[in-house]
């Protein structure tokens, strides 16, 4: 009997305070998070923060909150990012939780200022995760927080997840707060950053709405380097391009090239690519880089009339393909060795297979990039062309050529 | 004063009979006259013999004999009476007891004592497939309540002069009768002697099932998990009895237990065995997981929701924050009350009689599921959970297991909800423990997984195929 009650005390005691209990629906999950440094060098902190009601497209039950924007954008400023945060406090109803959050946006202002206090908040916080994808923003990171874009409800969630087709244009990679960090912790490769521009809304609207001139999207657009914890200078989409074919992770690129005269094209689709990067140290102390890349392709469209299962045809795409992987790879190196930054973290590669030679760069490692020799040999074979091998020409065409 | 012994007189002896017994609406006496010699008595009790087996056998013989009488009791039976079993004796209480049992009691004047006569008869069930145990494919009978006809449903599966029926009485006042079923040569002497020795531990006035035999016995009765197996299955005592396992029957009780039992039989249904492996091994591995579910869904549920939040998926987690957006009450007191309903439900459903019983369906489905939820009371997942949290833990297909389970799942949303995670490993973390230390008769609970018995361990995870069953498996859970 003693025992009972005694037990039925406890229960009783426990459940009217649990320890660090708090239900879901008295959180508000921060779905993306944008740090701006302002001119009076305060940080602003802008919030993308999902109401559940409605970010779950309405049937999640009883859907109180009727209408409304499926996300709440909160911003509050303080001389820290901590302090920003907590300024925010003082008029949220709900907790903020970050365990959900997909992208955190710096803005340039504050990538131009340093980057340091921020990737210290965002590893030291347990509820913060590695897998966080992080980005710059070209202009203010709170406009792009707080723009409507994509056709997900929650705007975060469609711009994490065209970061994952971002490979099909290879002009920016997806970059997680684990990578960014171990750019920013490590000698040899620096830390680098997809850029989000914000265009004009590319999309018409919707099929019952009119175009709104107001809205604007939130597009992926190039990369930014960091030096030393701050923005060491942005790629365009040519250079990108070029890092990540040296990186490995152009994945699927598409290329587009001129076939018979300048205004048709066909454009391949790399299938397969492989990279091999040998480093030396030539005699008058410069490093120096034998790139080989051989890539695969695929034909996706074809505008003029092209049979390239004959090898003169072939082998004249893929020295055009060739010739423009080239190009953009020398437009990446020369944009290396201009800025004097590694975004291909071609040190890497000399500290891993001459660690001898390292030594002597070690100091001043993304400096000597401006004396960067390289030799960039690029091999390109043209494989299928998905479920069109014959060319697709009409009678007339086949009876006399085009 | 009268005395124990039956002697030659009958009228002494009827009353040292109906001294005991006259008050008995039951009681019936047939006063008979024999053309020979006179006088002769039989006593029964009314419900218990087969009057018509009495009458053909004794009562038409004794009217049409016309010899001398012979000058003692029971060869005057084997001349005059055609009822196969009988019994002589002088002992008052024993006669007493075998006609409390059924048995007619025949006393003649100027013979000494009594002669007891098989007429056992009276109403009894079929042995139909028992209600919480049935099977698609196997045997479809199942024990009723006379021990004997129980008897005979396992002698009819193992036709071998080694399988003995020991008789135990228990019971001060019911006498109940009670069988250790065990092959001879298969059964381990120590488990024989420890169950002998268990049950005559057992004093109480009477038995009314066989689970109140199994709580006398029981290693450990703090537990909450059954340790002896309790199955209306003769099929399946006759596979444990293979095994070199004990079976004790009870009589009037339609459920046989088994000793030892481990946590995994638990787990299996005779249907396993009547199922290719393949079937078989998939819905064990199925039925593992079900159980699993109904033991920890309601805890991790509430611990996901109220502590770590960040590892539901971002969409399940705004859809399930949009669900309880009007929902009052702190997860864990919601899914606590959900959890209650649907057991006054269940409860509800096996006390109410059978034609109301269609009731509870509606009632469960439209008022509390569909109603609570419009009215904001609950949570649609909440529903969900504790919905599937009930039906896993009908997949389980001992009744007594699932009951453990069903309680324990209580302990583990407590204190998930009170601590979370580090709550939700304790509570398992003790549970484990205490199986570790659990055993049925000498048996450890969780073997032959722990302690780990290379090449017995994997029948818990499939059912493999009888021809690799090389030995039979007498024994397996042994060490």
């Amino acid at each position: 009997m003693k025992r009972g009650l005694s037990a039925a005390c406890l229960v009783l005691l426990l459940l009217t305070g649990c320890w660090s209990y708090r239900d879901i629906n008295d959180l508000a999950l921060v779905l993306a998070v944008g740090i701006d440094r302002l001119e009076n060098q305060r940080i602003l902190v802008t919030l993308q923060i999902a109401r559940p009601g409605v970010a779950s497209g309405g049937e999640g039950g009883t859907g109180t909150q009727g209408g409304g924007a499926p996300v709440y954008i909160a911003a509050a400023e303080g001389r820290s990012v901590f302090e920003a945060i907590r300024n925010i406090s003082l008029f949220s109803s709900r907790r903020i939780m970050w365990a959900h959050n997909k992208i955190i946006v710096i803005g340039l202002a504050q990538a131009e200022h340093g980057v340091e206090e921020i990737v210290d908040f965002f590893t030291r916080n347990p509820e913060l995760r590695f897998r966080t994808l992080i980005a710059l923003a070209e202009g203010d990171a709170k406009d792009v927080v707080s723009a409507e874009t994509g056709m997900e409800s929650q705007p975060a969630a469609s711009i994490d997840k065209a970061f994952r087709y971002a490979d099909l244009v290879a002009e920016a990679h997806k970059v997680d707060v684990k990578e960014f960090v171990k750019g920013h912790l490590d000698d040899t490769s620096p830390a680098v950053l997809p850029v989000l521009h914000l265009h004009e809304q590319r999309v018409i609207g919707m099929a019952s709405k009119q175009p709104d001139p107001q809205a604007q999207e939130v597009v992926i657009q190039g990369m930014a380097v960091f030096r030393h914890g701050k923005l060491a200078g942005m790629l365009d989409q040519q250079q990108s391009r070029g890092v990540n074919l040296v990186h490995g992770k152009a994945g699927r690129v598409i290329i587009t090239l001129p076939c018979g005269d300048a205004v048709d094209k066909v454009s391949l689709e790399l299938v397969n690519q492989k990279v091999r990067i040998e480093p030396a140290v030539t005699s008058a102390a410069q490093p120096y880089f034998r790139i080989g890349l051989m890539v695969e392709a695929a034909v996706s469209s074809v505008g003029c009339y092209l049979d390239y299962k004959q090898r003169l045809v072939k082998q004249q795409i893929e020295g055009e393909l060739e010739a423009s992987l080239t190009a953009d790879i020398e437009a990446a190196l020369h944009w290396a060795k201009a800025n004097e930054s590694d975004p291909m973290g071609l040190g890497q590669h000399l500290r891993a297979k001459r660690s001898a030679a390292w030594e002597q760069f070690i100091e001043h490692w993304p400096k000597q990039m401006s004396q960067l020799r390289f030799d960039l040999q690029v091999q390109a074979h043209l494989v299928g062309g998905e479920l069109s091998i014959n060319p697709t020409a009409t009678e007339r065409e086949k009876r006399h050529g085009r | 004063m009268i005395e124990a012994a039956l002697r030659s007189s009958l009228d002494r002896n009827l009353m040292a009979i109906e001294g005991k017994l006259s008050a008995s609406e039951d009681f019936k006496t047939v006063h008979l006259t024999l053309a020979c010699t006179g006088r002769a008595v039989l006593c029964y009790m009314e419900g218990l013999v087969d009057t018509r087996m009495m009458q053909e056998g004794i009562v038409g013989p004794l009217q049409a004999w016309k010899q001398e009488l012979p000058s003692d009791l029971n060869s005057f039976a084997g001349m005059a009476l055609q009822i196969p079993g009988r019994s002589f004796t002088a002992d008052r209480d024993e006669a007493l007891e075998l006609l409390l049992r059924g048995m007619a009691l025949l006393l003649i004047d100027r013979l000494e004592g009594a002669l007891l006569l098989s007429t056992q008869g009276g109403e009894s069930r079929a042995p139909d497939e028992p209600v919480d145990e049935p099977t698609l494919r196997g045997p479809h009978d199942g024990f009723t309540e006379p021990i004997a006809v129980n008897r005979s449903l396992i002698r009819r599966r193992l036709i071998d002069p080694n399988l003995t029926f020991e008789l135990l009485t228990i019971g001060a006042i019911s006498k109940t009768k009670v069988n250790i079923v065990y092959i001879k040569g298969l059964v381990p002497n120590e488990l024989l002697n420890e169950v002998r020795g268990r049950l005559g531990q057992i004093r109480t006035a009477g038995l009314q099932d066989s689970s109140m035999v199994a709580e006398w016995i029981e290693d450990t009765p703090l537990s909450p998990f059954p340790q002896l197996n309790q199955t209306s299955r003769p099929d399946r005592v006759a596979a444990s009895l293979l095994e070199g396992r004990v079976a004790i029957l009870v009589d009037q009780a339609p459920t046989a237990l088994i000793a030892p039992v481990l946590f995994w039989d638990f787990l299996q249904a005779s249907d396993d065995y009547y199922e290719r492996w393949w079937a078989a091994s998939a819905i064990r591995l199925l039925r593992s997981f079900a159980v699993l579910l109904s033991l920890t869904l309601p805890g991790l549920w509430v611990l996901l929701l109220s502590f770590h939040q960040e590892l539901l998926p971002t969409p399940l987690a705004l859809s399930v924050a949009a669900g309880r957006e009007r929902v009052p009450f702190p997860t864990l007191l919601e899914t606590l009350t959900m959890e209650v309903v649907f057991e006054i439900l269940r409860e509800a459903g096996v006390r109410l009689p059978k034609p109301v019983g269609q009731t509870i369906g509606i009632v469960g489905a439209l008022v509390i599921g569909q109603s609570a939820v419009q009215a904001g009371l609950v949570s649609p997942a909440n529903v969900i959970v504790v919905a599937l949290t009930g039906l896993a833990s009908f997949v389980t297909p001992s009744f007594s297991a699932a009951f453990s389970f069903r309680l324990l799942r209580f302990a583990v949303l407590i204190a998930s909800g009170t601590f979370g995670l580090l709550g939700f490993g304790y509570v398992l973390m003790i549970l484990t423990l205490h199986l570790i230390h659990l055993k049925s008769f000498g048996v450890h609970y969780l073997s032959p997984a722990l302690p780990y018995m290379p090449g017995r361990a994997r029948e818990l995870v499939i059912r493999p195929s009888m021809r690799w069953l090389k030995s039979p498996k007498k024994r397996w859970w042994l060490p």
